[in-house]
């Protein structure tokens, strides 16, 4: 296949991806919710919400259909406008089908007020180490073997690749340069052990099938920590050993093992046996999307929509977190001016 | 054999406030025999966080309960349930306090429709567990 047909390939696979997490976003969810709205189990499974998530999915299929071709029009004739215009239609347009399910949903929502439980005493079982200290080891090693084999790294090399895994950016044999993605690796290992905090120390521990969903998300944060030492490290050590460096093997091998660590936690979520209702109240969710609650003490809670936990954006860390969260950007822009 | 953790379940339409709330499911887990001499309850915050209440909130039921003798909060590592100092019962006036708030009880679950019978029962039950 040549670069051609193989670029054309990834572009049409991209909104057709988008379009699937789409499509599968509001499906991923405890069995008490539907498009954000609390209701009740058994009438998930009655022909009106059947009517519900068909039109959903219906609208999703065709606004991804119109995106794929928008993209390959674009690609086709070099529109870079109609490259930018899509995955933005295609992310607002989506809204508008989740918006309309949602207000299907609402009439049926349940009304009762939530209980909140909490166990009177801790059984649950700490955060390990081992998952902090292994990808900070890794990103040690490959800081202390680029050091020790300075004279052997080339002036130039390749730091950025196009979609046929042809290098179209480069870096020099500068500090910042040269370590640069083991500082964006640091970087992105402390946020996700703050995520991981968050949801250890922040968030309402829970009874039933929710308690699994909290212990798969905590182990998916510390497995996504490993993944990423492993792969800043390889791509920091690249340019020692260009021929060995494989991008497209390695976008595949985190794609591969993100899904191995998200197929656990979207069986648990959706586990009729174990799933418990939300027990946050139905007003402090803003479109089943956002939760704002200054009455609640928690930085984390559990999401409406998907799988995982999202913020209180009430709670003051929660502005403090989106901060951070931009220094990532900001650091790379940074450190790419610099090498 | 495993011990049950003894859970609190807190509702927001009750007609209780949280800490009453709060403070009633100790007070019961641990006449109970569920939470034991010894026992330490999670922290302020934990339980502020797991129950989507205030921390003051907790933290007073917490100091009623220590006011009560249930629970030491005095060393600043939390709450941990001990041993409480043999009670005088209340006098005369004191248990005729009891018997009222009793009376207008069993008055509520009369008025809610529950028979006589299952009346007896859940107050048989609740002794039982007690002893």
């Amino acid at each position: 296949m040549n670069d051609f047909k193989v670029g054309t390939a990834v572009i049409l696979a991209m909104p057709l991806v988008i379009g699937s997490m789409f499509l599968l976003g509001p499906m991923i969810r405890r069995r008490s919710l539907l498009f954000g709205v609390r209701v009740s189990q058994a009438w998930t499974e009655t022909g009106e919400a059947g009517r519900i998530i068909r039109n959903y999915r219906i609208q999703i299929g065709v606004l991804t259909l119109l995106a794929t071709a928008a993209a390959w029009l674009g690609f086709e004739n070099r529109m870079a406008w109609i490259q930018v215009a899509w995955p933005l239609a295609l992310t607002g347009g989506a809204l508008l089908p989740y918006f309309a399910a949602r207000r299907a949903a609402l009439p049926y929502a349940d009304r009762t007020e939530p209980a909140r439980t909490a166990a009177l005493l801790d059984d649950s079982p700490g955060s390990n180490p081992a998952h902090s200290i292994i990808p900070l080891l890794l990103m040690v090693l490959a800081a202390a073997w680029l050091q020790m084999h300075w004279d052997e790294i080339p002036d130039r090399f390749p730091i950025h690749w196009d979609i046929a895994g042809r290098p179209n950016g480069w870096s020099t044999r500068t500090v910042p340069g040269v370590y640069g993605p083991l500082l964006i690796g640091v970087f992105i290992l402390v946020v996700l052990k703050l995520s991981e905090w968050g949801i250890l120390y922040g968030s309402p521990r829970v009874a039933g099938g929710s308690a699994t969903v909290r212990w798969q998300s905590l182990r998916m944060l510390q497995r996504m920590g490993c993944l990423m030492g492993i792969l800043f490290s390889s791509i920091a050590l690249a340019p020692l050993r260009p021929d060995l460096f494989r991008p497209g093997l390695i976008v595949f091998v985190i794609l591969f093992a993100v899904a191995l660590m998200v197929i656990p936690l979207i069986r648990a979520a959706g586990n009729p046996e174990g799933s418990v209702a939300d027990n946050t109240p139905d007003s402090a969710w803003k479109f089943g999307l956002i939760y704002y609650n200054p009455d609640d003490p928690a930085l984390m809670v559990e999401k409406r929509i998907g799988i995982g936990y999202t913020l209180n954006f009430a709670h003051r860390l929660a502005w403090v977190s989106m901060a951070a969260l931009l220094l990532i950007p900001i650091g790379i822009l940074i450190l790419k001016r610099m090498g | 054999m495993d011990r049950q953790v003894p859970v609190i379940v807190i509702h927001s339409s009750s007609q209780d406030p949280a800490r009453k709330q709060i403070l009633d499911q100790i007070r019961s887990a641990i006449i109970e025999g569920q939470l034991r001499t010894g026992d330490n309850l999670p922290s302020v915050r934990r339980l502020a966080i797991d129950l989507g209440v205030h921390f003051n909130t907790v933290a007073e039921a917490y100091r009623s309960l220590a006011v009560e003798g249930w629970l030491d909060i005095s060393h600043g590592r939390g709450a941990t349930v001990i041993e409480r100092a043999g009670q005088t019962a209340p006098d005369g006036v004191g248990q005729d306090q009891f018997r009222q708030r009793a009376r207008h009880l069993v008055a509520e679950m009369r008025a809610s429709g529950i028979p006589p019978r299952s009346i007896r029962e859940i107050f048989l039950n609740v002794l039982e567990a007690i002893q």
